[in-house]
C-alpha cells in the first residue's frame, strides 16, 4: 500500500536513522543517508509496485544508500594506502615482529564493561578514529555481513589484508582507550 | 615461533572466519608462551563487547534531532514542489 509521502518522515525517519546509525556509528552521517533515501523514494515512487511493503522498500534504498556512502569514503581515503596506519605498525612492533612496549593487563574483565570510565572511553577512541578506520572497525563487528564483502565495500584487495589492517585500527583503538582510560585512571 | 604482529592480524581472522588447523596451532600454541599477546587478546574482546552494547544501546535510544527533521521535511518538500511543476 502507498502512503502520503509527507507522512513518510513521521512513519519511518526514526526506524530508517537509528539502521543507518548502527551500520555507520555517524549521526551526522546517519541524518544524510536519511534524507538522501527519502529524496530517492520520493523520486522513484511511481516504480513503487507495492510488491513489499513500503518501509521494506524505503529501507532496501537505504542500504544501497550506505553501500554507496561506503565506496565513496573508501575511493577518497584508500585504506592500503593509509601511511599513518602503516607507520603504527613500526610503532607497535619490532623488526622482528614482536611487541616493542609491554601490554599492560587491564584487569578484571567484567569490572571493566561495568566502569562508566572505560565505555565512554571505548565511545570517545571510536569516535576519533578517522572515517574509513572506524568504518572497517564497525563492519567487523556485525557478523551479518561477510568478510569478501567488507573487503569489496572498502576497497581491500584480499583478506589477508583486511586481517592485517583491521589489527592495525584495533591496535589504534586499543592504545587510545590505554591512553585515555587505563593510564590515567592508574595515576 | 610465530610473531606476535602476525598473531595479531590471526586473531581478527580468528574472530570472523574459521582457521586452518595449521593457523589454529600456530595461534594457540603462540598464545600459550606470549603473555603480551594474551593480554591484548583479552583486550580486543572487552573492546568489541563494549562497541556492541554501545551500538544496541545506540540502535534503542536514537532518533533524528529536530535539526536534522526540519532540515529533511524542507528537502522533502522542495523536491515535491519540483517535481509537481515537471509534471505540470
Amino acid at each position: 500500500m502507498k502512503t502520503d509521502p509527507e507522512t513518510w518522515l513521521d512513519h519511518y525517519g526514526d526506524s530508517l536513522y537509528r539502521y543507518a546509525l548502527l551500520k555507520t556509528s555517524n549521526s551526522s552521517i546517519a541524518e544524510d543517508l536519511v534524507q538522501d533515501t527519502l529524496l530517492a523514494a520520493l523520486k522513484g515512487h511511481a516504480s513503487f509496485k507495492g510488491q513489499s511493503s513500503e518501509k521494506t522498500w524505503i529501507i532496501g534504498i537505504l542500504k544501497h544508500k550506505i553501500i554507496d556512502h561506503y565506496r565513496k569514503s573508501s575511493r577518497e581515503q584508500p585504506l592500503e594506502q593509509d601511511e599513518n596506519l602503516t607507520r603504527y605498525d613500526e610503532i607497535l612492533f619490532d623488526e622482528k615482529g614482536h611487541w616493542r612496549n609491554p601490554v599492560q593487563s587491564w584487569g578484571n574483565p567484567s569490572q571493566a564493561i561495568d566502569n562508566m570510565g572505560f565505555m565512554q572511553a571505548v565511545k570517545d577512541c571510536l569516535e576519533t578514529l578517522p572515517g574509513p578506520q572506524a568504518e572497517l572497525f564497525m563492519l567487523s563487528e556485525f557478523q551479518d555481513i561477510d568478510n569478501e564483502s567488507i573487503c569489496k565495500l572498502l576497497d581491500i584487495s584480499s583478506t589477508n589484508n583486511l586481517w592485517v589492517i583491521l589489527s592495525r585500527v584495533r591496535s589504534r583503538l586499543r592504545e587510545c582507550i590505554d591512553l585515555n582510560w587505563f593510564k590515567p585512571a592508574r595515576g | 615461533m610465530r610473531s606476535c604482529k602476525k598473531t595479531s592480524a590471526l586473531l581478527c581472522k580468528a574472530s570472523r572466519s574459521q582457521l586452518s588447523i595449521g593457523e589454529w596451532l600456530g595461534l594457540k600454541s603462540h598464545l600459550l608462551l606470549c603473555q603480551l599477546c594474551r593480554t591484548q587478546k583479552h583486550h580486543y574482546q572487552l573492546i568489541s563487547e563494549a562497541t556492541k552494547i554501545i551500538l544496541s544501546d545506540r540502535h534503542l535510544i536514537s532518533h533524528l534531532s529536530s535539526m536534522a527533521r526540519n532540515r529533511i521535511q524542507a528537502a522533502l518538500k522542495a523536491e515535491s514542489t519540483k517535481s509537481a511543476h515537471r509534471n505540470n
